[in-house]
């Protein structure tokens, strides 16, 4: 058995890590300081905003419905992802995960700030550590010229560092309401403190979010923001824009 | 005496193929058995074949399954529309209205889809599947339009389920997995994440398959510019948007369904303009 901090590479590039090296990992993984930009899109958040559609007063309750819709399509591709660590068909099955990645996201903004996200993601990975499953996503990614989704992308390199699935779901589903909170105190009157009171009650819909995954099939999905989607696809005509469009 | 057990469950089914003569396109309808018929197909000038969809229930009913198959062979066109709304009748126990739509469109062929509107009932639960394949350069126009309920009735988000499920495939790529599930009970729908202040829901969905992602980002700009102009705040909401690949989709929420109705059609005038270089016909419909 590996002491702490050992690990043993794989021939598909796995890493085996103790518990607590596996999470301070993920940490580093899932931090919003993460410079992979992703407090730079608001998803179609600042369009609802300047169109006086979302406020600080319905703010607890779009963030509830996001994570149970959006949240819900990202962990379930993030899982599907997590077990291709170390599948031994991995090619196809990659290519159709990010290939359905983008098909479930209908407004080109968000679906392109998911890609972007992605593939720096992917990029960072490859710098920090590596492993030759990440390369062949890379790899695989650029001969067939698709995009790499963020959610695939993290739970890929979540697998292979030997991250438990419960919590790399917990983590990524963290990490994309919190980057929504703080994009949300941009734009809106949204206290540091208040904000922090916010994510924190937000935990249980996360954690019914994570419960539920590992049960979701690709059939079962049917995550519904068609006010968020119509407002993403509106804000590239916003006259003033402090996010990416 | 339960009304779910009192009606017959109809497995109603419609096959249609539409095949190329003499330049025209004609239609053969291979099977059908009720509730669903079709009226029959009138020969546009453009060699289009247009068909009225008819159900003669005048609506789902809880249990029903309703399947569709529309084939379109190469170089075929064309454009189906219903004879009215579809309503979808109250549910009394678990059993679900189901409709299963499924196209499949070979090269160089085009589909319009020019359907009346869904309304979902007050109790009623409702599964709706389409699936649409595209050849090499096979184009789609379709619409789905939705309302809260019989709002004159005062139904509105009413309904116990809607599942509405749209997957786009072209060249056996998914590129539009649209689906939604829609449960008034347990979604609070005045969420802006759903829809806000807005009631009716209109879908759009413009493809070609082969046009490149710059064509099709040129007349996104053109279309999300005709959309700026329809949008009012409060009323109604447009928003356009270049798919993964292939088309694009456009989404529409309204406080009305006259908004959305009378808008969709000039949508696709500018689109098929692009794409084809044509004028599209619009069904003898009120607006």
């Amino acid at each position: 058995m590996p002491n702490i901090g050992d690990f043993w590479l794989g021939y598909t590039g796995v890493v085996m890590l103790t518990n607590a090296f596996a999470q301070l990992k993920l940490l580093q993984l899932a931090d919003s300081a993460l410079p992979i930009g992703s407090t730079a899109h608001s998803y179609g958040v600042e369009s609802l905003v300047a169109e006086g559609q979302l406020g600080v007063a319905g703010l607890g309750q779009f963030m509830r419905a996001f994570i149970q819709e959006s949240g819900q399509l990202e962990a379930y591709l993030a899982n599907q992802a997590w077990q291709l660590a170390d599948a031994t068909a991995f090619d196809q099955a990659w290519l159709d995960l990010n290939d359905h990645a983008a098909a479930f996201k209908p407004a080109r903004e968000s679906r392109h700030a998911s890609a972007v996200l992605g593939r720096r993601l992917l990029g960072l990975a490859l710098q920090l550590e590596p492993l030759p499953r990440w390369q062949q996503a890379s790899t695989l990614a650029q001969s067939h010229q698709i995009e790499t989704h963020h959610s695939c992308v993290f739970g890929l390199v979540a697998g292979c560092l030997a991250i438990e699935a419960e919590a790399m779901l917990a983590a990524l589903l963290q990490q994309m309401t919190l980057s929504l909170i703080l994009a949300c105190q941009k734009i809106l009157p949204l206290g540091q403190v208040q904000a922090q009171q916010l994510l924190w009650q937000l935990h249980p819909t996360i954690k019914a979010v994570v419960a539920q995954t590992p049960h979701m099939m690709l059939a079962d999905l049917a995550p519904c923001s068609i006010g968020l989607d119509g407002a993403s696809m509106r804000h590239p005509l916003l006259g003033t824009r402090l996010f990416i469009s | 005496m339960q009304t779910a057990t009192r009606l017959e469950r109809m497995h109603g089914h419609l096959a249609l193929d539409f095949t190329l003569k003499q330049q025209r396109t004609r239609l053969t309808v291979r099977e059908h058995r009720p509730p669903l018929q079709v009226v029959r197909d009138f020969g546009l000038a453009d060699g289009t074949s247009f068909v009225h969809l008819h159900n003669v229930a005048g609506g789902v009913l809880a249990g029903d399954q309703l399947t569709t198959t529309i084939k379109l062979a190469a170089s075929t066109k064309a454009q189906l529309t219903t004879t009215s709304s579809t309503r979808i009748y109250r549910s009394d126990g678990e059993q679900i209205a189901y409709q299963q739509v499924q196209a499949t469109l070979a090269e160089q062929s085009l589909l319009e889809y020019w359907p009346d509107t869904t309304i979902p009932f007050a109790e009623s639960l409702y599964q709706q599947q389409t699936r649409i394949d595209l050849a090499a350069d096979a184009g789609l126009c379709w619409w789905e339009f939705l309302a809260p309920g019989r709002e004159a009735y005062g139904e509105r988000f009413a309904y116990r389920q809607l599942r509405l499920d749209c997957d786009i495939y072209a060249l056996g790529r998914p590129i539009l997995l649209d689906r939604m599930r829609l449960q008034p009970s347990l979604q609070q729908l005045s969420n802006p994440l759903y829809f806000g202040k807005y009631s009716y829901l209109a879908t759009g969905y413009i493809c070609r398959v082969g046009w490149d992602a710059v064509q099709w980002k040129a007349l996104e700009a053109e279309l999300m510019a005709f959309a700026a102009s329809q949008t009012k705040l409060g009323r109604c909401l447009w928003g356009v948007s270049c798919l993964a690949a292939h088309g694009l989709v456009i989404r529409g929420l309204s406080s009305n369904s006259r908004d959305l109705l009378a808008t969709a059609f000039d949508y696709w005038r500018f689109a098929k303009q692009a794409l084809y270089g044509t004028t599209p016909n619009l069904p003898r419909k009120i607006y």
